[in-house]
């Protein structure tokens, strides 16, 4: 016999299976997310350099009203001579006077850990340059900590704000707090590198557990996370320049197990059978986040052309793009080879491809050549102003983030006005990525 | 004891039996020996549908990094190419492959050719980096263009017509040749014939010829060298009757997909095998020949295998070649070399290391075979099964010198190697995959 | 002990072995070649006016034996002189040998050319232009289809720096394969004992319907040269001779031929009854060409054309010159071979000819 309760759980059931049926189908976009909340946010381009009057300003927003903590990873990837192991730009940087030998400066890769703890619906900020601890939580809680709303501490509401304690059962209604955030200022000035941010538990900082398949309780996972970075440069003058982003979302499926192996996307156990998608796997491969993106959409103005406005400066743009698999437990530095497919404004169309090792930073008629007057993304050489490039990762997924440079003339790189821009996305990857934390 | 004047009448038996078991060896050898009647390999005188042009070398005057100064010796290579399909127009897809060395090995240090031009330090590696281009050519176009400057308007397209173009928009030509990604360059261009979704097809309707010409960089008082060397590029003839697969991550196979190779993974179009031996007529190294001069050869080495998808899966893959070497007496040496994504060797540099020392000991030296002229055989050995082929491609360049080997080079000569047999392992070449 | 019976069922076996063998040797199909092992080989630019450097090479494991015919191709008063002179080698297994055609090769194991002297090589007459044919015999002479030979011919002479004169070009021979046993598509036979060799997917590759020729416009400017040492100027000769050759009668051979063309903007151009006597070499500027070739005449820089028999006349062999001049007046060569057009149907229309080489009789 139907009850409302049958009743209510099938509709749940059946909203459910919509849900997860719409988060994982093979849609036209991507299911990577630059404008809503996610259950992991990436930071493709941290960059510091003080000597240039360069950092990063950092946001990291909670959505939900509730409490929430981030478990998060620099990535440092400044290139390292081989002879000295000081960060480098290229290999004349790598000259060691005491042996009279020059190293070859190659990719590094060294990462840190650090936790993020989020009271409901809060915003953070800090430069990557200076970090952010102790002495600057905006919810320092205790005794001291008086200027920030209360949370429960515990029981079934524990994190949800509350005005007094009958509102938490099984805890107490305190004062929130940003207690055990601890995030430290890059490894290095001048640093280049990424932020990966997982929403997670702040004591076992591993994501938290969700079994919405099973227990709509649970429904929706956790993707309570936003976040933007702000490149500033203050040049000389005192003007300042900024380039701003959104952190780049995966959000959660209906299914985490609370490990260490964040399971992003992934193939259905039959691909024959449309009905089924990458959560009918076995738990061990079942996907706990929707895919990364198959392809990067790529919309720029090619290095060298004369902007049409001005009809004065020069453009000059970059590029970022670090893999989505990511394994900070072995500490194994992630390859994954670019292809990028260029159309220009006559719809001719150019190709190459780049290995992005840890992460590629590169101006973008740099990508494919040393001498950018010969690369494809060099404006005289398109014969037209604009272009589309279309990336695919190969070996493994891509996220990334484009600035693109207005410059005085005549040679491009000096004295440029940059704005930071998102990527669009084109379709899942049918394959798996991986993040796993230690 | 033999015994004459016996018939063949009797008895028959014992014989009969033995032509059966001739005419059963024949069979079995046959079946085992005699190739498919498509199993004719690469060449170099017929359209094709896959070709290759093992050798592009660029130096220009224009080299953002290392110019050529007035009185120096600027190289370009010119390429023809043509569609002889006299009907319809086709599709090309051509690829350059960037094997120039870098020191230290990466895309910022300075382009190389040898350690002695790092600095202290660093070695000069090379990297693998392709690049590609597409263009339409229309019925019975030929195109020529050279690598350092490319073609930005391809005769008979929108923005370049010409009184006897095609009108109807489907047969116009398009697309933009792009110039090689560094000056100096060194590397190879791999063209196939695709359809409008970049889909290899069964068609077989490339030819082309590249010509490396050096001339010296005016204005200059110095004596005028000018060089030229052609040779035509090697085409793989597609197999008409194939039904690719359409799928952009299955390879050209050349021949058989080679060992190794997972199960997934189908042949999204057929070629002619890579060749299984190639063989190289040469003078040994400071030949005195007849024409003049102090000749030497430098060979180029190509593996026939490549992932243009994923450089750095071909960057890692190494074909280990053998050389045997017979001179006029019909004496045998043989060395060995590895071949990484390209090699290019002058002949006595392949067994004693690059540069001129040490030359003269070599098994190319002319004073260590004793005659003027030689016969090289050179194949890829057969490894374990890496999904990559072991097969090569190479072309020849003859140097005369003024003098000695290390006088200034009077003129130039490029011709094709030889083939014989073919590779029944199969090579495959994987292309990119567009999103 | 042994019989007659079962020493000729034995001859009779091997025989039969040998044939079997052979026969799976070959399966591929068989052709005009410039790359692989034949039993003909042409070279059809041999010229004493700079030099000519031959070389053979015999790529199997048996002794091979040639026999090899110069054709001086010159011509008086529109007449092919149509001079042949003959030799012969002997090629060890796997054994490559040379010479210059201005200075023969002598049988002297004391001379200054070390090896295996393959047999006595005449020299050509100074001024020589002509082509050289080698065809693959049994030492008794007759015709042999192994396709054991590969061969190249360098042209030019170097002497010393900034000499104009500097050219040095290469090409490879264009080989004849014999079809042997189900070859040649699947209809080829063995060569058999007499003195013509049937070039007709039989007994030997029949000759192909027509040449594919790229070329620069005549007299146009070099852009591989370029703004490095303008002005430029290339030049291309083509060197032909009839596929089809009568050593027998010493009938020169002749044809004429078709060129059709087109430049880079697909606009056509043809010409008509270009004769081929025995043995030709012409700048495409030549009137023969009717101007059509010519940067003024072309309309663009390249073109590329067929050169194909017209009616049924013999179609050709050959090669391509290039010539490119630097502003500074320093200059070289290149040669190439020409591809070889397989189309048969229009507009190509290169449909394969049977022909042959008639070899003197044997007596």
């Amino acid at each position: 016999m139907l009850t409302m309760k049958k009743l209510t759980l099938m509709g749940a059931a059946g909203a459910l299976w919509g849900l997860s049926a719409l988060l994982l189908s093979p849609m036209a976009h991507g299911a990577t997310y630059s404008d809503a909340g996610a259950a992991v946010i990436v930071y493709p381009k941290i960059v510091v350099d003080t000597d240039n009057g360069v950092d990063t300003v950092i946001t990291v927003t909670n959505q939900a009203n509730a409490q929430t903590a981030a478990h998060c990873f620099y990535v440092n990837a400044n290139n390292r001579c081989t002879n000295t192991l000081q960060a480098c730009g290229d290999s004349s940087d790598c000259f060691d006077p005491m042996s009279g030998f020059t190293g070859a400066c190659v990719t590094g890769w060294i990462e840190i850990n650090f936790d993020i703890v989020l009271t409901p619906n809060q915003p953070v900020a800090f430069s990557a340059f200076a970090g952010f601890g102790n002495d600057n939580l905006p919810c320092p809680g205790g005794i001291g900590g008086t200027n920030c709303g209360r949370v429960c501490s515990a029981g079934g509401n524990k994190g949800f704000p509350c005005t007094q304690n009958v509102d938490c059962p099984g805890g107490s209604c305190i004062f929130a707090t940003n207690a055990g955030t601890r995030v430290p200022p890059v490894g290095e000035d001048p640093f280049i590198g990424e932020l990966k941010c997982i929403e997670a538990d702040p004591i076992t900082r591993l994501p938290v557990e969700c079994h919405c398949d099973t227990d709509p309780t649970q429904c929706p996972c956790p993707a309570d996370l936003q976040g933007t970075a702000i490149i500033e440069t203050v040049l000389e003058s005192g003007v300042i320049d900024t380039a701003r982003y959104n952190a780049i979302g995966l959000r959660p499926t209906t299914f985490n197990n609370g490990d260490r192996e964040l399971v992003i996307g992934g193939p259905s156990p039959d691909p024959a059978n449309p009905a089924l998608t990458c959560l009918d796997q076995p738990p061990e491969t079942r996907c706990e986040y929707q895919p990364c993106a198959s392809v990067l959409v790529f919309d720029l103005l090619f290095d060298g052309a004369i902007d049409p406005i001005s009809n004065v400066y020069v453009t000059q743009s970059s590029l970022t793009l670090v893999p989505c698999t990511e394994d900070f437990l072995r500490q194994r530095i992630p390859q994954v080879t670019a292809q990028f497919l260029v159309f220009n404004e006559f719809e001719q169309r150019l190709s190459t491809s780049r290995l992005v090792d840890c992460l590629l930073d590169s101006q973008i008629s740099l990508i494919d050549t040393s001498q950018f007057n010969r690369s494809i993304f060099y404006a005289p050489l398109q014969g037209t102003v604009a272009g589309q490039a279309r990336i695919t990762g190969v070996g493994g997924g891509l996220i990334g983030s484009a600035e693109l440079g207005y410059c005085d003339p005549p040679a491009p790189g000096t004295g440029c006005a940059n704005a930071a821009y998102n990527l669009n996305q084109f379709a899942d990857r049918e394959a798996a990525d991986f993040i796993r934390i230690p | 004891m033999v015994r004459l004047n016996a018939t063949w009448g009797a008895p028959r038996g014992s014989v009969l039996r033995l032509l059966a078991a001739v005419a059963l060896l024949g069979l079995a050898s046959s079946a085992a020996a005699l190739p498919p009647i498509e199993a004719d390999s690469a060449s170099s005188d017929l359209p094709a549908g896959y070709v290759v042009f093992p050798k592009i070398v660029v130096h220009t005057t224009g080299s953002v990094s290392q110019p050529i100064a007035a009185g120096g010796t600027v190289f370009d290579t010119l390429i023809q190419l043509t569609n002889t399909d006299e009907k319809n127009p086709i599709n090309v897809d051509c690829w350059w492959v960037n094997a120039n060395s870098h020191c230290g090995g990466t895309q910022s240090g300075a382009i190389c050719s040898s350690n002695a031009q790092c600095p202290l330090g660093q070695t000069c590696q090379p990297r693998w980096a392709v690049l590609d281009f597409q263009i339409r050519l229309t019925p019975g176009q030929p195109i020529a263009f050279t690598a350092a400057s490319g073609l930005n308007r391809i005769p008979c397209d929108t923005t370049f017509p010409g009184p006897g173009c095609p009108g109807a928009p489907a047969n116009k030509a398009s697309g933009l040749i792009r110039p090689v990604p560094e000056d100096p360059f060194t590397g190879e261009l791999k063209c196939v014939e695709v359809d409008d979704d970049d889909d290899p097809v069964p068609a077989n309707h490339i030819k082309g010829e590249a010509t490396i010409v050096s001339t010296i960089a005016q204005p200059t008082t110095a004596p005028g060298v000018t060089t030229a060397a052609a040779y035509n590029g090697i085409g793989f003839q597609a197999d008409e009757a194939f039904m690719p697969t359409q799928v952009p991550t299955d390879p050209l196979c050349l021949g058989d997909l080679p060992p190794g190779t997972p199960a997934a993974i189908h042949c999204n179009q057929e070629y002619q095998p890579c060749p299984g031996v190639l063989i190289l007529n040469h003078f040994f190294e400071g030949a005195r020949t007849e024409i003049g001069g102090v000749v030497n050869t430098e060979l180029v080495l190509v593996p026939c295998s490549e992932d243009l998808g994923n450089p750095a899966r071909s960057a890692a893959f190494t074909v280990p070649a053998e050389f045997l070497v017979y001179n006029e007496f019909e004496q045998r040496l043989s060395t060995r070399a590895n071949v990484s994504c390209y090699r290019s060797t002058t002949l006595a540099d392949i067994d004693t290391g690059p540069g001129p020392s040490g030359d003269t000991f070599s098994v190319f030296a002319v004073g260590v075979q004793g005659t003027i002229a030689g016969q090289t055989r050179i194949r890829g050995v057969q490894q374990a099964p890496a999904g990559l082929g072991f097969g090569l491609l190479g072309v020849a360049c003859e140097n005369y010198h003024d003098g000695s080997l290390t006088g200034p080079i009077l003129s130039r000569d490029a011709f094709n190697l030889h083939h014989e047999g073919f590779r029944a392992e199969g090579d495959a070449v994987y292309l990119s995959i567009f999103p | 002990m042994s019989t007659v019976k079962g020493l000729r069922a034995g001859r009779i076996a091997l025989v039969l072995i040998g044939m079997t063998l052979t026969a799976a040797t070959v399966g591929a199909e068989e052709r005009f070649t410039t790359e692989r092992p034949s039993s003909v080989l042409l070279f059809p630019k041999v010229v004493n006016t700079s030099e000519t450097i031959i070389e053979i090479t015999n790529t199997t494991n048996l002794l091979v034996n040639v026999h090899c015919f110069y054709v001086d191709g010159q011509s008086f008063g529109g007449f092919p002189i149509w001079d042949i002179t003959d030799f012969d080698l002997v090629l060890t297994r796997q054994q490559p040998t040379h010479w210059g055609v201005g200075t023969g090769r002598a049988v002297d194991p004391t001379d200054k050319e070390t090896g295996l002297d393959p047999g006595l090589i005449p020299p050509v007459v100074p001024g020589f232009t002509g082509f050289l044919a080698c065809i693959e015999v049994m030492p008794s002479g007759e015709p042999s289809g192994a396709n054991s030979l590969k061969g190249e011919a360098t042209v030019g002479q170097v002497t010393q720096l900034g000499d104009p004169a500097n050219h040095v070009s290469k090409y490879n021979a264009i080989g004849i394969q014999a079809c042997g046993q189900g070859g040649c598509g699947g209809g080829g036979t063995q060569v058999n004992a007499d003195n013509v060799l049937e070039l007709n997917n039989v007994e030997y590759a029949a000759c192909p319907g027509g040449l594919l020729v790229n070329f620069a416009a005549e007299n146009g400017e070099d852009i591989a040269i370029g703004p490095a040492n303008p002005p430029s100027v290339v030049s291309t000769n083509l060197t032909l001779i009839p596929c089809g050759i009568d050593f027998e009668n010493l009938n020169p051979p002749s044809t004429l031929l078709a060129f059709d063309l087109r430049n880079e903007f697909e606009s056509p151009g043809s010409t008509e009854g270009i004769p081929v006597d025995c043995w030709f070499s012409r700048d495409l500027g030549d009137p023969l060409f009717g101007n059509q070739t010519t940067i003024g005449g072309l309309g663009s820089f390249f073109g590329s054309g067929i050169l194909r028999p017209i009616g049924p006349s013999l179609p050709v062999l050959g090669v391509a010159n290039v010539l490119h001049m630097a502003g500074d007046g320093s200059s070289d060569t290149a040669a190439t071979n020409l591809h070889f057009c397989n189309e048969p149907a229009a507009p190509s229309s290169c449909v394969e000819v049977n022909s042959e080489i008639r070899l003197p009789t044997l007596p």
